[in-house]
């Protein structure tokens, strides 16, 4: 066990080195001159020429590309090319606040499509059609669009909850979960209808095993068989199919931050395209590689606690 | 007909289907003819008729400009269904060359390109996006582009997957052998074996390639404001969305029904390569109760244990008739004995066993007959009630050890859990039994087997592990599906031992279905055979195998060559 996290941690270096790398490259697919690209028209040959300067671009590329490695084992990201904040600074305000909405709706997905996958695939017939047709529905709705219309719902007509803002977790948790409610589900729903048909199928798959007669033939009822060890059995696909739901949401929240007014990571990268802030951009292409490479991680962890037979191998 | 083609007709017959079909294709004519049939230009501004709500004019109603809706939402979906296809299309000419090369030459190359891969999915995708958006003025080709490769890992994998699948079937195999050139069998052999799983994953993609389109546009990035699209329809809505509700119904029903039909095509095929459902071994509560035979009063023998009374076991035909599968069968197994069911597969005799039980995988089910276990009817038992009767009065040992046993959890968490479950112990105490149960059916190290996962068992151990737990629950009868058949000859052998030492050190009564004579003759008192769901003949073993009265009897002992067929001989195994 220990050694399988070590192995994969080991590979997650090289990963990260390319990753860092491309988003390094990022500034020489700019068209042109980057400083006056980032500047846009108008810019006076002093402004791009001070731009360069504190870009490090008047330099060769390769003690450039040095510097840039050099910064992240610092954790230093740069400035950003228009507030006068670290780009460190400015993710770790808004990462909080995307990542929180992540979380929050995988939880709900993989809780709503687990349970919906495995009601239709023990129950089968009329209710596994309507549990699927159900799931298929969700999944075709676009989550700013659902966004829409809970905020319509749920805060303007029917005024249960908070429509808009975001409150720290430290600062009020009750608080915090009241104004994520909302963009959870937006974020959360498309993803229920992976997980519910990979439980779906998983389960049935399992239901037709050698081990579930054994099972039942000693006497074991059927939700026993089914929470314990079905469920189990089928786990290890559902947690990929989550993880994936992770990294689909940190990209959902993202869309809809708008929407529900959420200071996160979406609401930071548009205003830096606007604004043409490629650090900060950059920036956050790598704390999301981050995120996703640490999530695949656990992924695979979680997956061998779950099967004796990667465990063991 | 190929069998793709045949599942294709068969997806294709599926209302939810063809009524997708007719909604891609119809959407998909309606925004290329836009401008003949929404004449109304969807950028004409009319401030006196705004938020018109549906009208003889506005046949969708009017946006806050009194721009016709109807009109942008068919001007509006094109560009999105088109730019959708440039990230399909990215991917496949990657990912399609990619994976194939990947699972055909597999090793070195196998490894660059998976490696490769795990970048892929290490980055975040809208993210990045993002960014080139930054860094490109916005440049929608470069974006749909770059999203094409970010998402070409998933139909690499499944490329991949069915590539090397492919590889292993004969006739490839075949090729390799005959020397054609790689790129002919590739072409030839390993692309039509890739292709169906090809086309689901390139729907998929298709579809939240377009999803993630219109989350762009509806970000403002890519679209040119000017052009109306689903996106930005989207946005202008929800900005209205209070005072406004109805405009967020057009544009939302458009979106969703474009996805959810490609969602629903992409399904269907999917099920239709994905073949048969295989049947639940899942008790069914709502099993029906079977008919009672004519004279049910009539009482069974006093010494017998267990007796099964015409017994019919159906199954739903092809045609819904009902085909019986288990026909009129009935037998008396007597106190401490050892009684064979024998016959080919497909006699029926596993059925007869599992009905026992109530354990008939549905949609088979016993239509009519009793189970009569100390003269008390298992067949009217309610589901509840049924549980008390199995592994606690009689326990089931099934054909394949390994596939019998849970493999996620260890022979010591399984037999303890049945334990607890029968005996109402504590779990220190049920450790104590599961133990000595383990060295009961004859295992020298029981804590070492305790603490091991089944895939780590031989054979001949799991067998004895199954067995173990089936006496978990302390049964007096046991039922033994083709207990020997999974196993090497010598370890058949040290388990028919065992069933018998079993037997005489706790007088369980045994019932033994099995396929093999040389096993019957070797450990059951009495014998039944059974053909074609009926009971033919029935007797002690020695009157069965040395004079059988039914000529098919006689075919199947001739048909073992263990067995000393002259009548004549000495029983030498008995």
């Amino acid at each position: 066990m220990l050694r399988l996290c070590l192995r994969r941690l080991a590979s997650v270096v090289p990963i990260m080195a390319i990753v860092a790398t491309l988003t390094f490259l990022l500034i020489q697919l700019v068209p042109g001159d980057p400083a006056s690209f980032l500047l846009g028209t108008g810019a006076t040959p002093e402004q791009v020429a001070d731009l360069q300067a504190t870009l490090g671009l008047d330099r060769p590329a390769l003690v450039q590309y040095g510097d840039w490695l050099g910064g992240l084992f610092r954790g230093d990201l740069g400035v950003s090319l228009v507030s006068t904040q670290t780009v460190a600074e400015s993710l770790s305000s808004a990462l909080p606040v995307t990542v929180s909405v992540a979380v929050l709706s995988t939880v709900f997905t993989v809780l709503v499509g687990v349970t919906l996958g495995t009601v239709a695939a023990v129950r089968g017939g009329v209710v596994d059609r309507a549990v699927m047709w159900t799931a298929s529905i969700g999944m075709a709705i676009p989550s700013f669009w659902l966004a829409g219309m809970l905020v319509f719902a749920f805060a303007i007509r029917l005024p249960v909850l908070p429509a808009t803002g975001y409150v720290d977790f430290a600062a009020s948790p009750g608080e915090w979960l009241s104004h994520l409610v909302l963009p959870m589900i937006a974020v959360g729903l498309a993803g229920v209808g992976p997980v519910a048909f990979q439980t779906r199928a998983g389960v049935i798959d399992q239901l037709s095993r050698d081990y579930v007669r054994t099972l039942a033939a000693n006497g074991l009822s059927r939700r026993r068989i089914v929470c314990r060890h079905v469920l189990r059995n089928a786990s290890g696909p559902v947690v990929t199919v989550a993880s994936l739901g992770f990294v689909f949401a940190l990209g959902g929240v993202m869309v809809i931050e708008a929407i529900f007014n959420l200071p996160g990571v979406g609401t930071l990268m548009l205003s830096s395209i606007r604004q043409h802030d490629l650090p900060v951009v950059q920036g956050a292409v790598l704390a999301f590689s981050l995120i996703i490479v640490a999530v695949n991680l656990l992924t695979d962890v979680v997956a061998a606690t779950l099967n004796p037979r990667i465990r063991f191998s | 007909m190929t069998p793709s083609i045949t599942a294709l007709r068969k997806a294709l017959a599926r209302p939810a289907v063809w009524v997708s079909l007719i909604w891609l294709i119809g959407i998909s004519v309606a925004c290329a003819m836009a401008s003949v049939l929404a004449p109304i230009d969807p950028l004409e501004q009319d401030l006196s008729n705004t938020f018109s709500g549906p009208s003889a004019l506005h046949w969708l109603g009017s946006d806050e400009l009194g721009r016709d809706i109807y009109s942008r939402l068919l001007h509006g979906g094109g560009g999105l269904l088109l730019t959708a296809l440039i990230p399909v299309g990215v991917s496949l000419l990657l990912a399609v060359p990619g994976g194939l090369l990947a699972g055909y030459l597999s090793g070195r190359v196998d490894a660059a390109a998976t490696f490769v891969v795990d970048i892929l999915f290490a980055l975040p995708g809208l993210v990045v996006v993002l960014a080139i958006a930054a860094v490109s003025d916005n440049n929608l080709v470069v974006m749909a582009v770059a999203f094409g490769v970010l998402t070409s890992g998933a139909i690499f994998r499944v490329v991949r997957t069915a590539t090397a699948a492919a590889r292993e079937l004969p006739y490839v195999d075949a090729a390799l052998v005959s020397r054609l050139s790689r790129l002919r069998i590739l072409a030839r052999h390993i692309l039509p074996n890739v292709t169906g799983p090809l086309i689901v994953q390139a729907i998929v993609h298709y579809s939240g390639t377009f999803l993630f389109l219109t989350s762009l546009s509806f970000l403002g990035l890519g679209f040119s404001p000017e052009t109306p699209s689903w996106g930005q329809m989207t946005l202008n809505a929800a900005q209205n969305l209070d005072q406004h509700p109805w405009l967020m119904v057009p544009v939302g029903f458009a979106l969703t029904a474009t996805v959810l039909a490609l969602n629903l095509v992409g399904n269907a095929l999917l099920e239709a390569v994905s073949g048969h459902r295989r049947p639940s071994q899942l008790p069914d509560p709502r099993r029906p109760v079977p008919d009672e035979p004519a004279d049910a009063v009539v009482p069974p023998a006093p010494a017998s244990v267990l007796t099964v009374d015409r017994l019919h076991v159906c199954y739903p035909g092809q045609d819904g008739s009902d085909r019986a599968v288990v026909r009129d069968v009935g037998f008396q197994l007597q106190r401490g004995e050892v009684f064979g069911l024998v016959g080919e597969s497909g006699s029926g005799k596993t059925t007869t066993a599992l009905s026992i039980l109530g354990l008939v995988p549905p949609p088979g089910r016993v239509t009519s007959g009793r189970v009569l276990l100390h003269g008390e009817d298992l067949l009217r038992l309610n589901e509840a009630q049924l549980r008390k009767v199995r592994g606690s009065r009689i326990g089931l040992v099934a054909q394949e050890p390994m596939a019998a046993l849970d493999p996620s959890f260890t022979v010591g968490s399984q037999l303890g859990e049945m334990i607890c479950l029968h005996r109402r112990v504590r779990r220190r105490e049920a450790r104590q039994i599961a133990l000595s149960l383990l060295t009961r059916v004859g295992l020298p190290d029981p804590a070492a087997v305790a603490r091991r996962y089944p895939h780590q068992l031989s054979g001949g151990i799991a067998q004895r592990v199954a067995i173990a737990l089936a006496l978990s629950g302390e049964p007096d009868v046991l039922v033994a599906d083709e207990p020997t058949a999974a196993l090497d000859v010598t370890v058949q052998a040290e388990i028919i031992d065992l069933l018998l030492h079993l037997r005489e050190e706790s007088a369980l009564t045994l019932l033994l279905v099995t396929h093999d004579l040389g096993v019957v003759a070797d450990i059951c008192d009495r014998v039944a055979v059974m053909s074609d769901g009926r009971l033919i003949e029935e007797g002690t073993t020695e009157a069965v195998l040395l004079s059988p009265a039914q000529e098919y009897t006689r075919t199947l002992v001739a048909a073992t060559p263990r067995l000393p067929v002259d009548a004549g001989e000495e029983r030498s195994w008995a």
